[in-house]
């Protein structure tokens, strides 16, 4: 660095100092911003190493409070039966509003669209919870009547997922250069044929990050579950009505951490470890994903 | 192109080229077919069949068939376009239809009540917007200057081999679920707060002001604060960074050229160029410190009071629907009233990630990773 030689000789002892002690505060502040981050991982692992073992993934939650024998496999199965409900709703949709958005972006009916796709990101997921319930499990009124179930929670996140495969898919497209889109159109395509051939496949990697990234935000989600399917110790047969409920990891923490049981804290957190290692190696997915689709890009000129 | 053999008046097969050579007559002429008249002509003409030419097959397809699949596949966008406005007026109308008997009920004078009483029909939400913008503010308050600093130490104070590592995983671990933190909040903070700060507050600021004065349990908004703070530092310190790194290169150089020292440099000359940038991410992290519930519901202690020291516990909105909603939902005024206050909370955290969004986009030209609002 060119900028690490710099006379400093001749500075007042004020300036000096000054110097010194705000440079230290950025440090400071620095270990004071990473090392709770850290010390989440670390403390999960710490208190619930115990708990650990490969039966802990792969058994049901058994003994009397239940949870205090036995594993996580509820948890996480449930987790992924929500997941894919989830991306099954949304992804669809999702990359159909995208494309809306992205091809006719000019309109104002697409402005408003996108205005309207914004600012249900910024939805707390309370009112998600609230909005799951009356549309999905409430047995009064109107909706759908499934009582707390799998596919109320699972359509729920779908809900959530929508505008963040929206805004992705369409910030996707747009990265697609304009010449081969005019390129195709000039040549005679259709834009049927143009979004078929051209768009979608020049922009699957940033539609596939975007899909992750939905899943990522669904997949700790715990307010929606409290609204629309509270929790299962089994795993069920049905995703519909009073035995739909499905288990799921994080309200497993939820319910764990809330009792006052030794075991059943330790369980929570070999439970939040593991819930923990799937959402980073997920994130770390994404990251591979964009670093491989730029490289990509870079050797194809 | 190949001579035209036609038949002549007099019924002779005639050759045209032979007859008349391309070279001896003026070029328009060549364009201008020679009058002729067909022999066959005594007869009643038969229409002719059309000509087939894919120049006007193509054009017909252009204008006919062409035309209608773009609006045929216009359209069908469009339904994907109404999906998403369907979607947001379902969560608004749910709200407003379900929030009516209270709205309707207790009018303005809902937001400034404190009495909560499911007994007696008597609703009001002043509690629980105090206990939420307690939870915030004590959130916004530990984050954001450790979030700026740290901010300027991975942008210009540290290493390079660290910048790149430690950005990334800043980013990863913003993405950890809300729940993980409310754990870790119950199995570290709340002890470490209970045992050792807590008391410490109380015995040396809590002798002068009462603020800091209370009950040492630990679970509290300042429990509930510190673990929200902990989870915003990412999404800010991210955001903040983000914004420094375009400060133009000779503004700095130029205050280096000046004779200022690297702190005067960093903090009189970047950070007052960033303000901006700075004010937009703070309104982020508002938006997601605001909304978020299974942290606070685990650690603020639930009591519906409004707190008068630090050490107190309270209630959030968001805690509250999640804690009380499946109670309340058997009285049709009293899950009105959650409702409402659900509505109060999507009001502010709408217009706040809204503003948000739009300061940062004009700032940064559009890219941004949503955030989606609690967990």
């Amino acid at each position: 660095m060119a900028e690490t030689v710099r006379p400093e000789k001749g500075l007042s002892p004020f300036r000096k100092v000054r110097n010194l002690l705000l440079g230290s505060l950025t440090a400071i502040a620095f270990v004071l911003a990473v090392t709770p981050l850290l010390a989440i991982i670390y403390v999960a692992y710490d208190r619930g190493k115990s708990a650990l073992s490969l039966s802990f993934i792969t058994s049901l939650p058994a003994g009397f409070p239940v949870g205090i024998e036995g594993g996580i496999l509820n948890g996480i199965v449930g987790s992924l039966i929500l997941v894919v409900i989830a991306s099954l709703f949304s992804v669809p949709i999702g990359i159909w509003a995208g494309l809306y958005l992205w091809d006719q972006s000019h309109t104002r009916m697409a402005k408003t669209t996108r205005l309207f796709s914004d600012l249900l990101l910024g939805v707390p997921s309370v009112i998600w919870g609230v909005v799951g319930f009356y549309v999905f499990s409430t047995n009064t009124g109107y909706g759908f009547h499934w009582g707390f179930s799998g596919l109320a929670a699972g359509l729920t996140l779908g809900f959530i997922m929508v505008p963040i495969v929206t805004r992705v898919t369409e910030q996707a497209l747009h990265d697609v250069p304009m010449s081969y889109i005019e390129g195709a159109l000039a040549l005679g395509a259709s834009r049927f044929q143009m979004v078929r051939g051209l768009a979608i496949p020049a922009a699957i990697t940033g539609i596939g990050t975007g899909i992750l990234l939905g899943v990522l935000n669904v997949l700790g989600q715990t307010a929606p579950l409290v609204f629309t399917n509270y929790y299962n110790t089994g795993i069920p047969h049905s995703l519909v009505g009073s035995n739909g409920s499905v288990g799921d990891l994080a309200m497993q923490i939820f319910i764990y951490i809330h009792e006052p049981s030794k075991e059943l804290h330790v369980k929570a957190m070999a439970a939040a470890l593991v819930l923990t290692v799937i959402v980073l190696l997920l994130d770390m997915g994404i990251r591979l994903l964009a670093w491989g689709s730029r490289k990509y890009a870079q050797k194809n000129g | 192109m190949e001579p035209e053999t036609r038949v002549s008046r007099t019924g002779q097969l005639v050759n045209e080229e032979e007859s008349m050579p391309v070279s001896s007559v003026p070029p328009r002429v060549l364009f201008q077919r020679p009058l002729k008249e067909n022999p066959r002509l005594s007869r009643p003409e038969e229409p002719r069949p059309a000509e087939k030419s894919v120049l006007r097959d193509l054009r017909m397809s252009t204008h006919a068939k062409i035309q209608r699949s773009e609006r045929l596949f216009q359209s069908m966008l469009l339904i994907g376009g109404t999906f998403v406005l369907a979607l947001f007026a379902t969560v608004l109308g749910v709200c407003l239809v379900e929030a009516w008997p209270s709205i309707h009920r207790f009018g303005f004078s809902f937001l400034w009540t404190s009495t909560w009483n499911p007994h007696r029909q008597i609703f009001g939400a002043w509690t629980y917007i105090v206990g939420t913008f307690w939870v915030t503010g004590i959130a916004l308050g530990f984050a954001i200057p450790i979030a700026i600093l740290s901010s300027l130490f991975l942008s210009d104070y540290s290493p390079k081999w660290l910048v790149g590592g430690v950005s990334t995983l800043m980013e990863m671990l913003a993405g950890i679920p809300s729940i993980v933190f409310g754990a870790f909040g119950i199995i570290f903070v709340v002890p470490l707060l209970r045992d050792h700060i807590e008391p410490f507050l109380a015995n040396t600021l809590g002798t002068r002001w009462e603020f800091f004065n209370g009950d040492n349990m630990g679970y509290g908004i300042l429990a509930a604060g510190l673990v929200v703070g902990i989870m915003v530092i990412p999404l800010v310190a991210t955001v903040t960074r983000d914004s420094l790194i375009m400060v133009p290169r000779e503004t700095v150089e130029a205050a280096y050229a000046l004779g200022s020292t690297k702190a005067e440099t960093v903090f009189f000359v970047k950070l007052p160029a960033v303000v901006p940038g700075i004010i937009g991410s703070v309104i982020l992290g508002f938006g997601r410190a605001i909304g978020e519930t299974m942290a606070v519901l685990l650690l603020i202690g639930n009591q519906a009071s409004i707190p008068s020291s630090i050490q107190d516990v309270g209630y959030t909105i968001s805690s509250l629907l999640a804690n009380t909603f499946t109670y309340a939902v058997i009285d049709p005024l009293y899950s009105a009233a959650e409702i409402e206050l659900g509505l109060i909370l999507l009001l502010i955290s709408l217009v706040v990630n809204t503003l948000g969004r739009e300061l940062l986009m004009k700032l940064m030209g559009g890219r941004l990773a949503g955030s989606v609002g609690g967990g």
